[in-house]
């Protein structure tokens, strides 16, 4: 049975989202550099949608095309092949007009700060709310209680070559979320602070996230905020690796840790093939499986009722968190039932060449211990 | 109360900025000195005919500048006295001679006008003089203005001190009577005036039916150039024309600047003084400017970044360019100021600053930075928000 925790309505929204719910939508993707010989791919077929309000860690090697992606979505570079949706505006093609527009709904925190030597710190933040057409008096206690907030109470009327790393860092956050954007794309923000700190920005940005849907793409290595990421993408090579729920993933993980066939699969071998579930949805009257078909699926019911018909009669009813299909992921057999959808019925499925992809590249126990023994040297 | 981004990165390094405003200010200053010269030739080269009282003047033909400036008939001034709308007619008579300077006995050659006691063809009160005194035979008042080569008992100007010395004038014996102040202009550097019976005597071929300039009054209500056509008209009667210019006071004026500052390098010397300066100032602004957008690329993308506007950016930078050129025009027009009355006390050349001359360098100087301000601009095109990450 599925965890009372576990809000099943939430998983698959957040795993199929609309399209208006959508803050980023990156599809299909490319980006080189260069121009003739010299002229060099850097992103290879990107994919990635970012609802509304979450928070998105994106991790990976340096050279992997992180920052290109970021720079994308901040309309910082302009998107040569591939659809990129921000906001709901489509950024290929995309004119100046509309691409100032779209900047001034971001807010940019950069690793190097970036901030005016000539300004002090409360004047830098107010380069931003003054763009926003904000009042002086509207806008002064906001940016005072704000850099009060980051601990810089001492320090709002001292320029940035009077301040320390952290400091100029927490003053280019300051100036990145005081005016309320709707998306935050910010690189390494923790790098430079210390733990106290670095956990006041991110509980400001799961604020700004909850309280007015604001969404974060934050690139770090920084693995002390990972817990307050909603969805971990992982880069490599020019591509997404892995892009990860993580609470869909978790809840994912629990339904699947039930069921004997999972037994003996590492923590991170369910995680990946929780991953690899992928959503179906059925209406009423819908056949799912038939007897007699030969069957290469496992499902899990997420939501809705099903009625399970061998031979024509109604042998049994599954509802919310009841699985079929299990022996299929082992053997071929042909399907020893008939399953109808009696209700609008979400399943997530897992088809049995992933699974035994996992299984197989999957490391035994005793490897495991080995790789976590030969990482402490 | 918006954040003046402009001018916060101006004060931001206060000894960068001295230095630049102290670069700029040169250079204006420069403009300033040029222009001040070339005004104070214009005073000069215009001084004498701004003391004479006259209306049209009459002069030859073969005129050249002051000291040179042929004679005609006395005929043709009687002439013009009778014309309709003449009130009256006076003359001057110009001559060079050689001063003995009284001192070191060394000669000079003078600036003479000769003129009638009783009918001084000066403005009231321009050259400040009762020229009773020259009714005495063998006199000359002589001009404080003159160069100190004249010899001056003080060594430096003719002074009371100076009053009833003997000295030599065409090499016969002449005593000061008395002085005057008008300065000669930019031919000679002394001058004189002695009555033109005193004239006569000194200089040969001053003779009084040929003088050099016909000064002609006209009666109220009629006008100059009017009366220059009647007198132009008569004069061709009589065939003299020819020889004879009848020219406005204001043409008289403009004929005298052409020749000091269009025919002579004086003007195109000045002109490309200011010219180099301004040059020199817009090259001063434009590194200091260019210098300042390049060091601080990364803030105009992080502007960009935010979603500024180019405009905003560009207006930035020209802010930047119009502080400059406030900030090095006002220690600048103080310290011309100064130099002003040094070069007026050292050089004897009066340079005087007036609203109009100070308005027209702080256009230019405006217009320096404004140009270099948008040469500048350019390298702003260089922010690129994509570089921040």
């Amino acid at each position: 049975m599925i965890n009372e925790d576990i809000d099943i309505d939430q998983l698959i929204a957040a795993w199929a989202p609309q399209p208006h719910e959508l803050s980023v939508n990156v599809d299909g993707v490319n980006h080189s550099y260069g121009e003739g010989d010299l002229r060099k791919q850097v992103l290879f077929n990107n994919r990635l949608k970012i609802r509304r309000g979450e928070i998105v860690i994106m991790t990976g090697p340096s050279g992997s095309g992180k920052t290109t992606l970021l720079t994308l979505i901040g309309t910082l570079r302009s998107v040569q092949e591939g659809s990129l949706k921000v906001l709901g505006t489509e950024l290929k093609g995309i004119n100046a007009r509309a691409t100032t527009d779209l900047r001034k709904r971001t807010g940019f925190i950069f690793q190097a700060h970036n901030l005016f030597e000539s300004l002090s710190a409360f004047q830098n933040v107010g380069m931003s709310t003054e763009l926003m057409g904000m009042k002086h008096t509207h806008a002064k206690p906001k940016i005072e209680a704000t850099l009060q907030r980051l601990g810089l109470g001492q320090r709002i009327h001292y320029k940035p070559k009077s301040l320390s790393g952290g400091q100029k860092q927490r003053v280019a956050i300051a100036r990145g979320i005081i005016h309320q954007p709707d998306l935050i794309l910010a690189d390494e923000p923790t790098a430079a602070l210390d733990a106290g700190s670095g956990r006041e920005v991110v509980t400001i940005f799961q604020e700004m996230a909850r309280e007015h849907g604001c969404t974060i793409l934050i690139v770090t290595h920084d693995n002390r905020i990972l817990d307050v990421a909603d969805r971990i993408v992982n880069m490599v090579d020019g591509s997404i690796h892995s892009n990860v729920l993580v609470q869909w993933n978790s809840a994912m993980c629990q339904i699947l840790n039930d069921f004997p066939v999972f037994r003996g699969l590492t923590p991170s071998a369910i995680s990946q093939v929780a991953d690899m579930m992928e959503l179906k949805r059925y209406s009423p009257g819908a056949q799912i499986i038939r007897q007699g078909a030969i069957g290469d699926e496992f499902f899990v019911i997420g939501k809705g009722v099903v009625d399970v018909i061998v031979d024509g009669e109604t042998v049994n009813t599954l509802v919310d968190g009841a699985f079929f299909g299990e022996v299929s992921l082992i053997k071929e057999q042909p399907r020893n039932a008939t399953v109808i959808a009696k209700s609008d019925v979400s399943c997530f499925v897992l088809s049995k060449d992933e699974f035994q992809a996992v299984v197989e590249s999957n490391s035994t126990f005793e490897e495991e211990l080995r790789k976590a023994i030969f990482m402490r040297q | 109360m918006r954040i003046n981004l402009a001018l916060l990165n101006i004060l931001n390094d206060p000894r960068k900025t001295a230095l630049s405003v102290a670069g700029i200010g040169i250079a204006i200053l420069l403009i300033f000195m040029q222009l001040g010269f070339r005004g104070a030739i214009e005073n000069t080269a215009t001084n004498i005919y701004g003391k004479l009282d006259f209306d049209i003047l009459l002069r030859s033909a073969d005129y050249l500048h002051f000291m040179d400036c042929g004679k005609i008939d006395r005929d043709a001034l009687d002439q013009a006295a009778a014309m309709k709308g003449v009130q009256s007619v006076n003359f001057l008579n110009v001559s060079v001679a050689n001063w003995r300077n009284p001192q070191s006995g060394t000669t000079r050659g003078m600036l003479v006008m000769g003129i009638e006691p009783d009918e001084s063809p000066f403005k009231d009160r321009a050259v400040d003089r009762d020229f009773d005194l020259l009714k005495n035979d063998s006199v000359l008042l002589v001009d404080q203005r003159s160069h100190p080569e004249f010899g001056p008992a003080n060594g430096q100007k003719f002074s009371h001190q100076d009053i009833g010395r003997i000295s030599e004038l065409g090499g016969k014996r002449v005593r000061i009577a008395g002085l005057f102040s008008m300065g000669a202009g930019l031919a000679a550097n002394g001058a004189a005036i002695m009555s033109q019976v005193a004239l006569e005597r000194n200089v040969p071929g001053s003779h009084k039916s040929r003088v050099s300039f016909g000064l002609v009054k006209i009666s109220p209500g009629h006008s100059p150039a009017e009366v220059a056509l009647r007198i132009r008209d008569r004069l061709r009667i009589s065939h003299t024309q020819t020889s004879v210019q009848i020219l406005t006071r204001p043409t008289v004026v403009q004929q005298e600047l052409d020749r000091w500052l269009g025919e002579t390098p004086i003007g195109f010397i000045f002109t490309l003084g200011v010219l180099i300066a301004f040059v020199v100032g817009a090259a001063i602004v434009y590194m200091v400017l260019g210098n300042d957008v390049a060091n601080r690329l990364h803030e105009y993308a992080t502007l960009r970044a935010m979603g500024y506007s180019n405009t905003y950016m560009g207006i930035t930078v020209l802010k930047q360019a119009g502080f400059l050129a406030l900030f090095s025009f006002v220690p600048a027009i103080v310290l011309a100021l100064a130099l002003y009355w040094l070069t007026g006390v050292a050089a004897n050349l009066t340079m005087e600053m007036n609203t109009t001359r100070a308005g027209f360098v702080l256009l230019m100087t405006l217009g320096m930075c404004g140009i270099s301000g948008v040469l500048a601009m350019r390298k702003l095109w260089k922010a690129e928000p994509a570089e921040l990450f």
